[in-house]
């Protein structure tokens, strides 16, 4: 089974554990599990205050949620719908990214793909809605899968490159493969319909939108707090030590890109019926490099992450026109290019200065709060 | 005492080299088995040979009265002998509870989708896994405290009680058809001398406490004087002396062969 050889390596395993922990960029050292902190609470004696507190959190979400299409004209109901596509999708490449600690710089590709598997099915197949969406995230989650072979045999830097690579093949695809995709000019897509209910406008798509971005974090909340989330982050921190304990990389890793890639699926798939049109350029780079920013600007590895670097992407661009619009029509022009510097800024300087993003900084100050006001008592 | 284990004639060769020469010994049930020798002496490929990593060449291995000396590693797990991995690296940036969690990911089943569901059985899984731990490990190491703390923040020596805690979480039941219980650690790699004797203290308490049959290797013999019922020397891959750990203390070849070991340390 094994040879001299390799049992040797084994054994020198935890020789590596005696020094110190050199502290990895871009992973959340600080930033204590959830489940685990309910069950350090539920340990101290405190949980049904907590678990209260909690419900009370909960309650007070989903009234807010329910309650933005009452009170929200069509402009916020339109920002709504956008954030929730990206909560899902940020969500989504977390898990690949922050928890499983697997580089892809192809994201945008995989919604792509999400949102041409919604206008196939729907427009040539006649699927319903709820079967539309469910399919365009397997369709995604097959060719994350694919992408995520190589992972099987390469790692960081290579890896981000095969996923560059992945991206690149298939906008091609999406350019050029006109019989299902309509080439450049995109294809059409038929407003989503449940029962002899139109889901066409924003205020319409809001409320799918908003459970299923609800879904999703709820769901990677679960993964995380049980066998395959932990084979993730086990896997991220030191994949020879995760293999010993039984946790088998490769397989972990496809599954990590799979179902990244479902998210993906998912967003891309309410991206057609929101905008009823799928075109290439939708699913460029440019959106990679969105995503990308926002999870580490949110913070790497954490379901809060997500939310705050799903804001920050929502309000920065309606920020910089804002202030664009002061200097007039030359800074509007520069206002693309500008974005895209202002993100790749954004993602080297988190990187070097505050590697648990948003979620770290909060985290941070929240702990110094609680220590301070327990000084008090 | 009966023997657990019986080890006779053991040869096992790397090409020309001979690492085990002719190796017998007894393991008395219920007690502390230290193999002691110096660096190189064969200590290390004697374990890998009784937990079914290597395949010595001539000589067998008894364990309860079966003979054991053919059998793939985890079929010799199956019947009861085990290695401990007490000394795996902790994943930095999860928290302790969910380190040791990591320990029994072999025996848990749950996929993607129950997992992301969190109902009926991925919760009823997560739920039996948390007894477990409670049971068995956070009492008995003494972890309750710091189970929500990252383990990256953790000092160095609790580090390394989380790691034992996991090698303890993984231990499996006793396996109904084992025969006997027969653990084979090696907690030397990467440890001061201090934390070693400390760590083997721990893991020869856990171990009696179970009534677990314990099979200790390492290189320095006063880390071991005080916590082995038994003490077997090897040296050039075969075995030079046998006893209690005063009569190997008194024994002229062993003190030879100690003898270059010795004036390094004090120099």
């Amino acid at each position: 089974m094994t040879g001299p050889g390799a049992t040797d390596t084994s054994a020198n395993v935890p020789s590596r554990s005696g020094r110190a922990e050199p502290r990895r960029r871009g992973q959340v050292d600080a930033a204590p599990h959830p489940a685990a902190l309910h069950s350090a609470a539920a340990a101290a004696g405190g949980g049904h205050a907590a678990a209260a507190r909690r419900a009370g959190g909960a309650a007070l979400a989903v009234a807010v949620l329910v309650a933005v299409p009452l009170f929200g004209n069509s402009y916020h109901l339109h920002m709504a719908c956008l954030f929730g596509i990206i909560v899902i999708s940020a969500m989504g490449l977390n898990l690949l990214t922050g928890y499983a600690g697997l580089i892809s710089l192809g994201h945008a590709a995989f919604m792509g793909v999400g949102a041409y598997g919604v206008a196939w099915f729907s427009s040539r197949l006649g699927l319903p809605f709820y079967l539309c969406l469910p399919l365009a995230g397997l369709l995604a989650a097959g060719a994350g899968m694919v992408t995520g072979l190589p992972s099987l045999r390469i790692k960081g830097l290579y890896l981000a490159i095969a996923t560059l690579a992945a991206q690149f093949i298939l906008g091609f695809v999406f350019n050029e493969w006109e019989s299902v995709t309509g080439g450049r000019g995109g294809t059409n897509v038929a407003p989503a319909q449940v029962g002899g209910l139109l889901l066409s406008t924003e205020r319409e798509m809001y409320y799918p939108i908003a459970a299923v971005a609800v879904a999703s974090l709820l769901a990677a909340r679960n993964l995380f707090r049980t066998r395959v989330g932990r084979a993730f982050m086990a896997m991220r921190d030191r994949d020879s030590a995760a293999e010993v304990l039984g946790v088998d990389p490769r397989r972990y890793q496809l599954v990590a890109f799979g179902v990244s890639s479902f998210f993906a699926g998912i967003a891309g798939g309410f991206m057609a019926y929101f905008y009823k049109v799928v075109t290439p350029g939708q699913f460029s780079f440019q959106l990679s490099l969105f995503y990308l920013t926002a999870i580490v600007v949110g913070g790497m590895g954490t379901v809060q992450g997500v939310l705050l670097g799903a804001i920050f992407m929502t309000a920065t661009p309606s920020a910089l026109a804002a202030v664009a619009g002061v200097f007039g029509p030359l800074a509007a022009g520069l206002l693309a290019p500008l974005r895209e510097v202002l993100f790749g800024l954004l993602i080297v300087l988190f990187l070097i200065f505050e590697p648990g993003g948003l979620a770290g900084i909060i985290g941070r100050t929240r702990k110094r709060i609680m220590l301070i006001t327990a000084a008090k008592e | 005492m009966k023997d657990l284990l019986e080890v006779s004639g053991l040869c096992l060769q790397f090409g020309g080299l001979t690492v085990l020469d002719e190796v017998s010994l007894r393991v008395p049930e219920g007690g502390v088995t230290a193999i002691i020798g110096p660096n190189g002496a064969g200590k290390t490929s004697l374990f890998n040979s009784v937990s079914g990593n290597y395949r010595p060449h001539a000589g067998r291995i008894v364990f309860a009265g079966a003979d054991i000396t053919r059998l793939p590693a985890a079929r010799r797990a199956a019947l009861g002998v085990a290695r401990t991995f007490q000394n795996i690296a902790l994943f930095p940036s999860m928290t302790v509870l969910d380190n040791v969690k990591l320990g029994r990911h072999v025996h848990l089943r749950s996929g993607v989708l129950a997992g992301a569901l969190y109902l009926g059985r991925a919760r009823r899984e997560e739920r039996r896994l948390e007894a477990y731990i409670e049971r068995e490990v956070v009492e008995l190491l003494g972890i309750r405290e710091i189970l929500g703390e990252s383990a990256a923040a953790l000092p160095y020596g609790l580090r390394k009680r989380v790691e034992l805690a996991r090698a303890v979480a993984m231990e499996p039941r006793p396996v109904p058809r084992a025969r006997g219980r027969l653990r084979l650690a090696e907690p030397a790699a990467g440890l001061s001398h201090g934390d070693r004797e400390q760590m083997m203290r721990l893991i020869r308490d856990l171990q009696r406490l179970r009534g677990i049959t314990l099979l200790l290797v390492e290189h320095d013999m006063h880390v071991v004087m005080d916590l082995a019922d038994q003490v077997v020397v090897l040296d050039f891959g075969r075995v030079i002396a046998a006893g209690t750990p005063a009569q190997v203390r008194e024994d002229p070849a062993v003190i030879a062969a100690y003898l270059g070991a010795e004036s390094e340390q004090a120099s």
